[in-house]
């Protein structure tokens, strides 16, 4: 038989299910006749069946999780699909973008006023001081001479100015022209002076080669 | 398709794979965390880095048949962290601190204890019992405490247990055995017996 310190070391394993086949049933023979492992078995299934009471905690848990790279027409079919657009959402927001806008009217034609010790507050989606609209066709034509006018009005200094332009243009090309004219009869005589100078030395130069030989030449002469 | 399966798939590149494992494994996870912290921020605080570290260090599990016992150890190391800065801030916010503070001395919610004197036949509501049992596991100390909610709620073998905390088996179930003659002995206190469990029932 089993001693009670051998039983002990295998009181976890017999709580919880996890004595090994061949040591069950020894495990149980001496539960049968030591009253006091028996207690100990039997207090210690209490306590842990005491612990089981506490039951778990109803939270809802969500991890992020890990996502794929998504390209972005997936994106757009997910949001096309994925209830962006569901009916009651679009209701939801009209009103709400209708709601927003009936506010801001009437927050921005709000009028506070305190007239004689009276103190009022009036609020209106429109402003009621704006002058009404003149629906009048006459004045549409008037608008629409008035536009023609106008059109006439800049086309005619548009031109204006592009003569003016033309002209500046004009004049500027013809001193210019004026100016090389002048430089190209300067560079001419400046050169017809150089040549002539030129022809000057040269003769004389000849001359000199002239002299020199001919005084070259008696000399030899002299000699035969 | 098992949890090892699916580890070679994610190892393999297959990313989306993971959320089938967090799906599998968020709640059970969570209610580790939230039974060992007792705060519900911190345990899905805790609950979601226990997920990321599993998800950065997946392809280093070299025997994905561990990873039950693998993730217990990230998520016991991250639980411990977090008890050690909440315990720094002196956040008493936290449930099982709380109440461990109010049941000292008396070791009973004192609405309890009056009824108690008045009416002892007075069934024990679950809100009770839960608070007790909270308070009794609070006055384990922390490496008892840790085994206890893993084998008692978490239902692991002892044997994955000593693997999630790197301690030998026989530490382990020794330390179990202890932690439980403990809170033995808080519940006698309380009167919590046989009686009053079935009462309950």
């Amino acid at each position: 038989m089993m001693k009670c310190e051998k039983i002990r070391a295998l009181m976890m394993d017999y709580i919880y299910d996890e004595l090994q086949e061949k040591d069950g049933a020894a495990f149980e023979e001496h539960l049968k006749k030591c009253s006091e492992c028996r207690e100990e078995v039997e207090s210690l299934n209490v306590t842990s069946d005491i612990l089981q009471q506490w039951e778990e905690p109803e939270h809802d848990v969500r991890m992020i999780v890990v996502r794929d790279k998504v390209s972005l027409f997936d994106k757009l079919k997910e949001l096309l699909n994925g209830g962006f657009f569901k009916p009651n959402k679009i209701a939801f927001g009209f009103t709400c973008a209708f709601l927003f806008l009936f506010l801001l009217l009437a927050a921005g034609n709000t009028e506070i006023s305190v007239k004689n010790g009276d103190f009022s507050i009036h609020m209106a989606l429109f402003d009621h001081a704006e002058q009404p609209v003149d629906d009048d066709p006459k004045s549409d034509r008037l608008v629409e001479e008035l536009v023609k006018q106008n059109f006439q009005l800049v086309n005619t200094l548009i031109e204006q100015s592009e003569e003016r332009q033309n002209e500046k243009l004009a004049f500027i090309l013809t001193s210019f022209k004026k100016e090389l004219e002048q430089q190209r009869y300067k560079d001419l005589k400046a050169i017809q002076y150089g040549i002539k100078d030129m022809q000057k030395n040269t003769y004389q130069q000849i001359q000199e080669i002239d002299t020199v030989l001919n005084e070259l030449v008696r000399p030899v002469d002299l000699r035969y | 398709m098992n949890d090892t399966d699916l580890i070679y798939r994610i190892i393999e590149g297959d990313r989306t794979g993971f959320n089938l494992l967090i799906k599998k494994w968020e709640k059970r996870i969570y209610n580790f965390v939230f039974r060992y912290l007792g705060s519900r921020d911190a345990a899905m605080d805790v609950t979601q880095k226990t997920f990321l570290n599993t998800y950065r260090n997946i392809s280093r599990l070299k025997d994905p048949g561990r990873f039950r016992s693998w993730i217990y150890q990230i998520a016991s190391n991250l639980c411990r962290d977090e008890l050690g800065r909440m315990k720094k801030r002196d956040m008493v916010s936290l449930d099982v601190i709380q109440e461990s503070h109010e049941t000292k001395g008396t070791r009973l919610p004192r609405e309890f204890v009056e009824k108690d004197k008045d009416q002892p036949d007075e069934k024990l509501s679950s809100k009770q019992l839960t608070s007790i049992i909270k308070g009794a596991l609070a006055e384990l100390p922390e490496e008892l405490r840790m085994i206890v909610i893993m084998k008692e709620y978490q239902g692991l073998k002892f044997r994955e247990i000593a693997d999630a905390l790197d301690e030998p088996v026989s530490t382990i179930k020794s330390r179990m055995y202890k932690g439980l003659i403990l809170l033995r002995e808080i519940f006698e206190n309380q009167k919590i017996t046989r009686e009053v469990l079935n009462d309950e029932v």
